[in-house]
């Protein structure tokens, strides 16, 4: 006997197990509030500076994006040069085609044509002025170089993205070196012979051989005659790739800062390169620079690296080469980085922990000093430029006053209009620190000043800037309502009204000497502001709190036709919910009347009590149907969130809801509904009645165990849920000798589900 | 045959007598319980680097490994990311080296890591030639080797679950019948599967790290942190798909900058010599180490006031992951359960002793 007891309490707690296991806890997916609206008042237009000097100091992730351009700018370039070389006869259409896209077939027909006295040339080639240049003037070495590039070509080219990468012919490889080499030493014009150069050495680099490469350097450099040419450098990157791979770090990265400086078609190619990792490799590199400018460069890229804290570098560059062009780019983004930070940081909600922003303000005072320097000593390209940061860094410091001081005496300082704007702009956002409240109607003009000027309205960030100043001056002086209206809108407040925020506003509404900005937030329309929509949210947050009379007391001081944008009747009966589905009904209620029949309905209960339940029972089904759970959802909730129905279980009934400071609220308190059927089926004599509020406080109890923090039930999952029996009082109720035999039952058990499966429990 | 991990009920064995009375019953129980406790625990690594070394596995890493009774390595071969210039995805970080699972003798899963932005940009009719591509791929990184499964490592989300699932399934339909897929499964996509989806595949891998925000300046250790693990795991009970558990035992250093994560140093411990250089490190805590002067640091340029956060899993972390892990294992009707530690790497496998290893595995059986 025992052992069967043991067997049996094994087999009940291998079911249990098995059914706990079917049975998920419903997910809680929280969407963080996310205020944080970035800006910026610093413009890098403002430097005149060449494109790729401005791509390089992106973000690297962006970088990628630029490299069709950059491969299009290494052909430019390419292609100017040999424009140069001929004269610029031939347009650069016509080179492009010869040098870069004609087949070795139509070159060889080419070089026939020119070595011959027959003017032949193939038919493709015969309009393309290059070609014709190259006939007339018998270019066979050009023509040769053009077939000895093709011949490269095809060993250079990227490896397919997917598939089998054959590998390159190196044997083939090393016999175009020889015959380069060859054709290298019969060629007479230096600007082939670098060609030639260039496309052995390649060829050296891709055949792995980069002992082979720096050979090749060292051998064919010497024996050319000097020229100033972009194949310099592109022979000079190949060096550096050999130098990197065979482990000579520090020379290859001084080799790609030369590239670096003075190859902007390379440019690129070469700040991603560029690879210090130790301490000794950099000033192994510093070693061998020749120059200051070669030293200064090194700084610069070092600095150039997107998240760097680049003061001290700036200040080597700085005493390296004032006027090197990286150092007003750096001084830009510098200010950025510290503006993202510290930017309104006596107002604005702070972006960043404590500790950061004390070490931001730390940093700013020994960047503001180099920055005051460089700019009094007037040695850096653009003297005024940094004067006006040293300003602008000012206003981070909060300082708007003394900032305002010192864009007083850069103003005269330059002519250029960009700097200018860009001044003006600093100027604006320091005139918008030093605001105060408007008292009085001087006070109000100067806010007016402010927001009708051109450089205001020429940023759109100024809007959103004026605001959060606004917004802690009128939280300072108590102004709560103000203060939220200066970052949020009405939808905001409606979502979760704080009443303390709607009076204030209704107060600002009622204000015979509104100020300009006071009347441009509470204006609806030209001529209506929005007392109406205050009154509205007010009436309903009265109305959810159960607060009848007050929430009357607000619907009666709108006017009726506003009210009746929403109509509903929630004194329905339905069976199965369902929030979405309109009521085919004529008698309609807005607000007010919803309010005003919920009152009498109550009196009239307390005037009739044998009819008490009937009334009772209606008030019941309109606190239901005006909940969360009911189609009359808009009567006290201004947006109901589907989504709020899968954190239930939490017991809260503020979501949180992102760009949304107080959430959304949503109406699942139905304890008075429950007590109105509850009263209901308590007074009343008729079963059928009895058996309706029954019904209805089983579906009140359902929504406490959805709420409950024990539910287990996966909302959503197409299954019933397991109801503990603290929460089937009222089925149970139902299921009993005196409800189980009314029409409502049958009715019941027919249209529900749920209540069908309690049933047969 | 390998020495597995086999569950035994040792108290049922000490008490025969009782046994003999209760076979009855214990025959029906068994067969419950058999579908619920995972009875096989299989040890195995992950081998995430993008060089396979010519001379294969240090004998160190050889050691602990056969000493673990370790017979499987998921092998990351390649990735594939979005490339923007062809409008099509395209192989990246392939591992070099690698010839066959000669040089490492035990069985080999080849693993793909896929962007999410892959799946993001890809149209769905170009879902059957990327995955036609892949396996040619993976036939062509490991030619001539015989694999039981793949596993795909993927960062889904809603907005692109429906490509990559679509993917898996059509990479399930082009495999042998006895090849095994798999996918890994990220902590936020079993606790809100319900959204994220369940992918298509034979097994998923749950990788039981990266609990929180790498980039906050909060985190304690973005890595593994049981507390954080366990408010992820709600939901893996009713997971629907056979599960496996990746732990980590790798460690990195997390450099802050302005409160942002700019840069990765891995791998770095706490204990590392270099960090005890008091003129440019200043140690705020066990993990937290304030930078003093500019310099150089493992081939990173550090600045002033930056804070490296090392982040590794101490062993008592690793013991209380699996404590979390336990009962929602056993609870699971399957019966083998891989037990995959990432990654291998000498320097991670010398910050544990292989015992301590070996008793995560058995504390998991």
């Amino acid at each position: 006997m025992k052992i069967y007891k043991i067997f049996c309490l094994i087999c009940v707690n291998a079911i249990l197990s098995k059914t706990a296991q079917a049975v998920t806890p419903p997910t809680c997916m929280g969407d963080p509030s996310d205020t944080t609206r970035w800006y910026s008042f610093v413009s890098q237009n403002i430097l005149h500076l060449p494109a790729d000097m401005r791509s390089y100091l992106m973000d690297t992730r962006k970088l990628a994006d630029h490299y069709e351009s950059q491969m299009y700018r290494q052909e430019a370039d390419n292609i100017s040069e040999w424009q140069g070389r001929f004269c610029s006869i031939p347009d650069t259409a016509a080179i492009r085609y010869v040098v870069y896209q004609a087949g070795v077939d139509e070159l060889e027909d080419l070089r026939q044509a020119a070595m011959s006295k027959t003017p032949d040339i193939s038919f493709r080639l015969q309009e393309n002025r290059f070609a014709q240049v190259l006939k007339e003037n018998r270019c066979i070495e050009t023509i040769d170089y053009l077939l000895f590039a093709k011949d490269c070509e095809r060993h250079v080219l990227p490896q397919p993205n997917w598939g089998n990468r054959q590998s390159r012919d190196f044997a083939a490889m090393a016999a175009l070196i020889k015959r380069g080499r060859d054709e290298f030493r019969l060629t007479k014009s230096v600007f082939i012979k670098h060609r030639y150069a260039y496309q052995m050495i390649r060829l050296a680099h891709y055949s792995k051989d980069y002992a082979s490469v720096l050979a090749l350097c060292d051998e064919l450099m010497p024996r050319m005659e000097r020229i100033t040419s972009i194949i310099n450098y592109w022979i000079m990157g190949h060096k550096a790739g050999a130098l990197l791979q065979m482990g000579k770090r520090a020379e290859a990265a001084f080799q790609y800062s030369l590239v670096f400086r003075y190859c902007p078609s390379k440019r690129e190619s070469a700040y991603r390169s560029f690879d210090i990792k130790t301490e000794a490799e950099w000033k192994n590199c510093l070693n061998l620079c020749q120059n200051n400018e070669q030293r200064a460069t090194l700084y610069a890229m070092r600095a150039s690296s997107p998240a760097s804290r680049s003061l001290e570098d700036m200040k080597s560059l700085y005493q390296l080469e004032p006027k090197n062009i990286t150092l007003e780019l750096l001084l830009l983004r510098e200010t950025a980085k510290l503006e993202k930070i510290l930017l309104g940081k006596d107002f604005r909600l702070p972006r960043y922990p404590q500790a950061e922003r004390q070490k931001a303000a730390q940093y700013l005072l020994d960047f503001r000093d180099f920055v005051h320097k460089c700019g009094t000593e007037s040695t850096v390209k653009t003297p005024a430029l940094w004067q006006i940061i040293e300003g602008y860094l000012t206003v981070l410091a909060g300082d708007y006053y003394h900032a305002r001081v010192l864009f007083e005496k850069a103003r005269p300082l330059t002519n250029d209009p960009k700097v200018l704007e860009q001044l003006e702009t600093f100027d604006m956002a320091a005139r918008i620190g030093l605001m105060t409240l408007p008292k009085d109607a001087e006070g109000n003009t100067a806010w007016q000043e402010i927001r009708t000027s051109p450089y205001y309205n020429a940023h759109n960030a100024f809007e959103r800037f004026f605001r959060e100043k606004a917004g802690n001056l009128y939280r300072a002086a108590g102004m709560k309502g103000m203060s939220y209206f200066c970052d949020y809108g009405l939808e905001d407040l409606a979502l979760n009204p704080q009443s303390e925020l709607v009076d204030d506003m209704l107060a600002v509404c009622k204000k015979p000497n509104m100020s300009s900005f006071e009347r441009e937030l509470v204006m609806e329309t030209q001529r209506q502001n929005i007392e109406q929509d205050l009154l509205d949210i007010k009436g309903t947050d009265f109305l959810r709190k159960y607060q009848l009379e007050a929430a009357l007391q607000c619907f009666q001081q709108i006017p009726p036709a506003s009210l009746k944008q929403v109509m509903f009747n929630p004194f329905t009966e339905r069976i199965r919910d369902c929030v979405r589905c309109s009521v085919a009904d004529t008698l309609l209620y807005d607000k007010a009347q919803a309010v005003q029949k919920i009152l009498d309905l109550e009196f009239q209960a307390r005037a009739a009590p044998d009819e008490a339940a009937k009334y009772y029972y209606q008030i019941g089904l309109a606190y239901y149907n005006m909940s969360y759970f009911g189609h009359c959802y808009k009567a006290m909730d201004f947006f109901r969130s589907g989504a709020s129905w899968y954190s239930i279980h939490s017991g809260k009934d503020v979501f949180t809801k992102r760009g949304r400071p107080n959430g959304n609220r949503e109406n699942l308190d139905l304890s008075q509904a429950l007590k109105y059927f509850e009263w209901a089926r308590k007074t009343t004599r008729d079963p059928e009645l009895g058996a309706k509020a029954a019904f209805w406080g089983a579906k009140c109890d359902l929504v406490s165990f959805y709420r409950s923090p024990d539910n287990q039930y996966r909302i959503g999952s197409r299954t019933i849920p397991k109801i503990t029996s603290k929460y089937l009082r009222y089925y149970d109720l139902l299921n009993s000798g005196y409800y189980n035999k009314t029409e409502f039952y049958t009715q019941a058990v027919r249209e529900c589900k749920f209540f069908a499966y309690y049933s047969r429990r | 045959m390998p020495r597995l991990y086999r569950i035994r009920n040792t108290a049922f064995l000490r008490h025969r007598r009782l046994i003999r009375s209760l076979m009855l019953g214990m025959l029906l129980f068994l067969i419950q319980c058999a579908k619920q406790t995972p009875k096989t625990v299989l040890p195995a690594f992950y081998y995430w680097k993008t060089s396979f070394p010519s001379a294969g596995l240090s004998d160190y890493e050889k050691n602990v490994l056969n000493k673990l009774n370790n017979q499987k390595i998921y092998i990351k071969l390649f990735d594939v990311d979005w490339d923007e210039t062809t409008h099509f995805p395209k192989p990246v970080g392939e591992l070099m080296g690698y010839k066959s699972n000669d040089s490492l003798m035990r069985t080999i899963i080849p693993t793909i890591f896929i962007t999410n932005r892959t799946f993001l940009q890809i149209p769905q009719t170009a879902l059957d030639t990327l995955a036609t591509l892949i396996l040619q791929q993976i036939e062509l990184k490991i030619a001539h080797t015989h694999f039981k499964e793949i596993q795909f490592d993927c960062d889904w989300n809603e907005s692109s679950k429906t490509n990559y699932f679509e993917f898996l399934k059509i990479i399930h339909s082009k495999l042998n019948k006895n090849i095994q897929l798999s996918a890994t499964i990220r902590l936020h996509q079993i606790k809100f599967y319900e959204k994220t989806g369940v992918p298509p595949v034979d097994r998923g891998m749950l990788m039981c790290y990266n609990v929180s925000d790498l980039d906050s300046p909060q985190s304690v250790n973005s890595v593994s942190e049981p507390a954080a693990l366990k408010s992820y795991l709600k939901n893996a009970r009713a997971y629907p798909l056979a599960l496996d558990v990746a732990l980590p035992i790798f460690a990195w250093g997390v450099v802050l900058r302005n409160a942002q994560a700019v840069k990765l140093i891995h791998p770095l411990r706490s204990d590392d010599a270099d960090l005890n250089n008091n003129t440019v490190f200043a140690k705020k805590t066990n993990y937290n180490f304030e930078i003093l002067q500019n310099t150089y640091f493992k081939g990173h340029y550090l600045y002033k006031d930056d804070v490296i956060r090392i982040e590794e899993v101490p062993l008592q972390t690793l013991r209380e992951t699996t404590k979390l892990l336990k009962p929602l294992l056993e609870k699971r009707s399957q019966d083998t359960l891989t037990v995959a530690f990432f990654h291998l790497d000498s320097t991670n496998l010398k910050a544990y002793h292989y015992e301590d290893l070996q008793n995560i595995l058995f504390d998991l059986r």
